[in-house]
């Protein structure tokens, strides 16, 4: 099990008429998007307006969507289309190097994104970082350990029970009670935002 | 929101949920949740280092968008034979059509002979001539919808030799 069951699972949701269901997989995958497509233009707005149009795009591409790659792996291919097609459009060229469609899924390159945010955003996003990473620190171990086996290593409950010697539900729980502790740090930030 | 369904929502974040349904009835109406399973990939996207801080108006972007957006439904696809699945359907096919067709010669071959001595009578003989007709105009039927969705063109010119027709046998004509 991974996110591309969850993924298939979201995915036939919106094809069962749940359009609300589409907004999971945006808010999954929407940092992703602009940082694939931040390869390509380095422009914040036109970034954010392609990655806009790259969801939009799959929303009315999803019918024919047949899992047989990761969703990821085709959102990504219709992101990079939409960057290329727009440079095409305005007589650019694409950059060298292109990430392989293959390597989507573990694609996190840097980005070269042109930061034009405010000096308050900013500074809330590192403010958000710090948090995350200093509650994390904060955690006794056996959450600290099953949350970043989880993230890091993208290890399977099944995995992480084996590792940590417990059984999965303990898992289950250790991870969101992680991330619980994290998200009571984190929302009252995001509440201001 | 309760405790139970945030770690069912921590859960098929990581593809380890069982009860979905239930999640995505929540999903539609309560917009807490959807914060939350926001902020658990925020976590997720900053531990991963590859949080964009510009991303985060996208999901309401993309949301106002879509509002003019026809619902989605899922095309009614044909269920697809695979290539070697066809194959063995057309096999199993065309060897089960052998095997009923040199039953039924054998059977006949009994049966003129039965009618030479004049054991075996009229009604019950034409009884059972129309089961075998039956039966392999249903074999016959299927064999040629298989072999075609197979791709089994070897197989045609062998079904069309195999014909059968009662009017024939009484007649006393041989298939050839």
């Amino acid at each position: 099990m991974g996110d591309r069951e969850s993924d298939q699972a979201l995915v036939e949701q919106v094809l069962s008429g749940d359009k609300r269901a589409f907004d999971a997989l945006v808010l999954r995958y929407q940092s992703r998007v602009v940082k694939v497509i931040s390869r390509y233009v380095r422009d914040a707005t036109e970034a954010l307006d392609l990655s806009q149009e790259t969801f939009i795009k799959a929303y009315r591409a999803l019918p024919n969507f047949r899992g047989e790659s990761a969703f990821y792996t085709w959102l990504y291919r219709i992101a990079i289309n939409t960057a290329k097609n727009f440079l095409s459009s305005q007589g650019r060229r694409p950059p060298q190097g292109d990430v392989a469609v293959e390597d989507a899924e573990f694609y996190e390159g840097p980005s070269e994104l042109k930061d034009t945010a405010t000096p308050e955003r900013n500074l809330m996003r590192d403010e958000i970082e710090r948090v995350i990473f200093k509650t994390i620190e904060s955690l006794p171990e056996e959450l600290r350990t099953a949350i970043t086996l989880r993230e890091l290593e993208d290890m399977s409950y099944e995995e992480i029970a084996e590792t940590m010697g417990c059984p999965i539900g303990t898992v289950r729980s250790r991870i969101f009670r992680a991330r619980e502790a994290i998200d009571k740090q984190l929302e009252p930030l995001l509440s201001d935002e | 929101m309760k405790n139970e369904l945030k770690e069912s929502l921590s859960a098929f974040m990581d593809g380890e949920a069982t009860a979905q349904q239930a999640l995505f009835e929540q999903f539609k109406v309560n917009a807490a949740m959807r914060h939350t399973w926001a902020r658990y990939h925020l976590i997720r996207d900053v531990m991963k280092h590859r949080h964009v801080s510009q991303a985060t108006v996208l999901s309401q972007r993309v949301a106002q968008a879509l509002q003019d957006e026809p619902i989605l439904f899922a095309p009614q696809h044909k269920r697809r034979i695979t290539r070697h699945t066809g194959q063995l359907i057309g096999w199993s096919v065309a060897a089960s059509l052998m095997l009923v067709t040199a039953i039924w010669f054998s059977q006949r071959t009994l049966s003129v002979d039965e009618e030479a001595v004049g054991l075996t009578a009229f009604n019950q003989e034409g009884q059972a001539t129309a089961e075998v007709e039956q039966t392999l105009s249903d074999y016959i039927v299927s064999h040629n919808e298989y072999s075609a969705s197979a791709k089994m063109q070897g197989m045609l010119p062998y079904t069309r030799l195999i014909s059968y027709s009662s009017t024939q046998q009484q007649a006393g004509n041989r298939i050839e």
